[in-house]
């Protein structure tokens, strides 16, 4: 019996996966399970701020910021390098289905931390969540960094949690890295459409 | 008249900056697709290529001691002839490495199309390229191969083992189920059909008063070639993909009040949606419960659309008369041919490839999933296909959307805003599990 709050271990961990009370998709080797943590690979699509798009980000009211975005999709082999002190949004590739009983955190694979490249905040995964964690990644070292879809970066710490209340999230079924609506802009339009051609 | 030294000048600012845009897109070689490396690799031999050659050649007519007349004369053919090679392949290379960045394109689907493509193009195996297009514009092109063309101009007509092919997109629509089925259904289809030559080998009966004289003729087969193989890339796309096919016709979505209007290349999305609809049918999907009212919906809307006359639009380039006349005696002949063109492209398909109503149980346990919010890329470990995919997203289309609302706090989905949003996470969840489906397949 797993106490609510506990950390799960290796064997509740498979089993939950097993049973598919708990889902990773793809479905992750059992060598990446280990006591709490099963580790997760790099999305495709990557999200890198332009550092001049604007003056300054109101902590007060971050969603007026108007942050420009630049977005890289990378097929399988393609690679993003991350410079010293860059700040890039990225996502995992495993879809979670969490039920409502566990919660967890994802957090940087320590290898990697020393290396320099962290996932600045533990993303907090929430009972009831389904989707592809945002990590919000930066390069904390001196050297930079090549990152690639499904590099093993990061894990995710499973937790037992009690009398959650569900509530609607806008990063639900996220399956990419996600920034509110409000707070960002794209650095390069994309071109306008001409309507009147539907020819297939 | 220019003379052949301002044709060479002008000739070698235009390589120059085919070479550019060459050497830009490599730039960003970490975010190119798969195909597009492929184009840019090719084309950096090509460009110096033709250069050396363009020079080798000059070179020689200079050094022959020819009188001055016969060296301008043999210059200017010279010149002509790497004009034609430009203008025959410049302009589709340089759409394509402008608008083949990964970025712009569906590139988590990429391997699914070359694996298709390959499929298609058995012996072949031709190397796809996807593209976005700054307009809503989807189609396919062969491009041949650059090495082939250096080596005699000739051959860019030619079909071989080493060429490309250039899908089209619309860019913005690059996330959707819909531009997907397209790529896979319809624009293969037609790839399928340069292999297995439906159209090309298809006779179709010419009416005694369009036999001559020859601009009627040529009107005539011509709108009719254009059409048979619209047709016949309707017939692969259903063939083998089912249901999803009907996905491939826009105009469904975006020009509801259209759905009767013929044109030059396209037959009327009715006679088309009437066509899928019988091929589907005859594949046995009408008896799956489930499916019967969806393909009734559209049945609806399509039926009697082959004895109806033809409906063009009125900005036609010549007499609107002459055209009206033409679509008139071309409808009941391409009508006639419908049933052939169906047992031939079915002859083609191999049984492997072929969607059968069999796997239906597969789609809505897959749909189920994606009802519930979960990718349906993997099944037991084992990957799903895009076929089941793309079939379970659009059953969920049509007929379970608002199924997805409650997840994302969408309790009464009423409004346009609703709707799109719905769309739109669908498409993402449906383009997650193909790229779940097709890392499961790289293991």
């Amino acid at each position: 019996m797993i106490q609510p709050g506990a950390v799960v271990g290796r064997r509740g961990l498979v089993e939950a996966l097993r049973s598919r009370r708990l889902r990773v998709s793809p479905s992750p080797p059992e060598q990446w399970i280990d006591n709490g943590t099963i580790d997760l690979t790099l999305g495709s699509i990557f999200l890198t701020a332009e550092r001049s798009s604007v003056e300054s980000i109101p902590a007060k009211d971050p969603g007026r910021a108007g942050v420009a975005f630049r977005e890289a999709r990378l097929r399988q082999k393609g690679s993003l390098v991350i410079q010293p002190h860059q700040f890039v949004l990225a996502s995992t590739f495993e879809y979670l289905v969490v039920p409502d009983d566990l919660a967890g955190l994802i957090q940087s694979r320590s290898t990697l931390g020393r290396m320099g490249l962290i996932s600045a905040t533990a993303a907090y995964v929430h009972p009831g969540y389904k989707g592809c964690p945002t990590l919000e990644l930066v390069n904390a070292g001196e050297v930079p960094i090549t990152i690639a879809p499904r590099d093993r970066v990061c894990q995710f710490i499973v937790f037992t949690a009690m009398s959650f209340e569900q509530r609607p999230s806008r990063y639900q079924l996220a399956t990419r890295p996600s920034v509110p609506a409000s707070s960002f802009r794209w650095a390069e339009e994309p071109k306008q459409v001409d309507e009147s051609d539907t020819s297939r | 008249m220019w003379s052949s030294e301002q044709r060479r000048r002008a000739l070698a600012e235009r390589l120059y900056h085919l070479a550019e845009a060459v050497s830009t897109a490599k730039g960003t070689k970490q975010q190119l697709t798969e195909g597009l490396s492929e184009l840019i690799r090719r084309l950096e031999l090509l460009v110096p290529g033709i250069i050396t050659d363009f020079d080798k050649r000059w070179n020689r007519i200079d050094g022959a001691g020819m009188d001055p007349s016969t060296a301008e004369r043999l210059k200017s053919e010279l010149c002509k002839e790497i004009e034609d090679l430009i203008s025959d392949i410049g302009p589709l290379m340089l759409r394509v490495v402008a608008g083949g960045e990964s970025t712009a394109v569906p590139v988590e689907i990429e391997a699914c199309i070359q694996r298709r493509v390959s499929q298609a193009t058995p012996r072949w195996r031709w190397t796809s390229i996807l593209y976005a297009s700054p307009e809503y514009n989807y189609s396919v092109e062969r491009v041949p191969d650059p090495e082939q063309v250096l080596r005699r101009p000739s051959n860019a007509l030619r079909r071989t083992k080493r060429d490309l092919v250039a899908f089209s997109l619309p860019r913005p629509e690059r996330d959707a189920v819909g531009l997907h089925a397209v790529l896979l259904g319809h624009e293969i289809g037609h790839v399928r059909d340069w292999y297995t030559r439906v159209t090309e080998r298809h006779k179709l009966v010419i009416p005694r008063d369009w036999r001559k004289p020859a601009d009627r003729l040529t009107l005539f087969l011509d709108w009719g070639d254009r059409w048979i193989s619209e047709l016949v890339a309707d017939i692969f796309a259903c063939l083998t993909l089912g249901p999803v096919a009907l996905l491939s016709l826009p105009e469904i979505m975006m020009k509801a009040a259209e759905l009767d209007l013929d044109s030059e290349t396209h037959p009327s999305p009715a006679r088309r949606i009437e066509l899928m609809i019988r091929v589907l049918q005859g594949l046995g999907y009408g008896a799956v419960p489930a499916l019967r009212p969806i393909l009734e919906s559209y049945a609806q809307i399509s039926n009697g659309a082959w004895s109806k006359p033809v409906d063009l639009a009125e900005d036609l380039p010549e007499s609107l008369d002459l055209y009206e006349l033409c679509g008139n005696a071309l409808i009941p002949e391409v009508n006639r041919s419908l049933p052939a063109l169906e047992l031939q492209c079915t002859n083609a398909t191999s049984p492997e490839l072929l969607a059968s109503p069999n796997t239906w149980p597969a789609v809505e346990r897959a749909s189920d999933l994606l009802a519930h919010g979960i990718p349906c890329g993997e099944d037991e470990g084992n990957w799903v296909d895009e076929v089941t995919i793309l079939n379970a997203a659009w059953y969920i289309k049509a007929a379970r959307l608002q199924e997805l609302g409650p997840l994302l706090g969408l309790t009464g989905v009423s409004t346009m805003e609703d709707l799109g949003t719905l769309n739109a996470k669908l498409d993402l969840l449906a383009l997650k599990s193909i790229e779940i489906s097709e890392s499961l397949r790289a293991q």
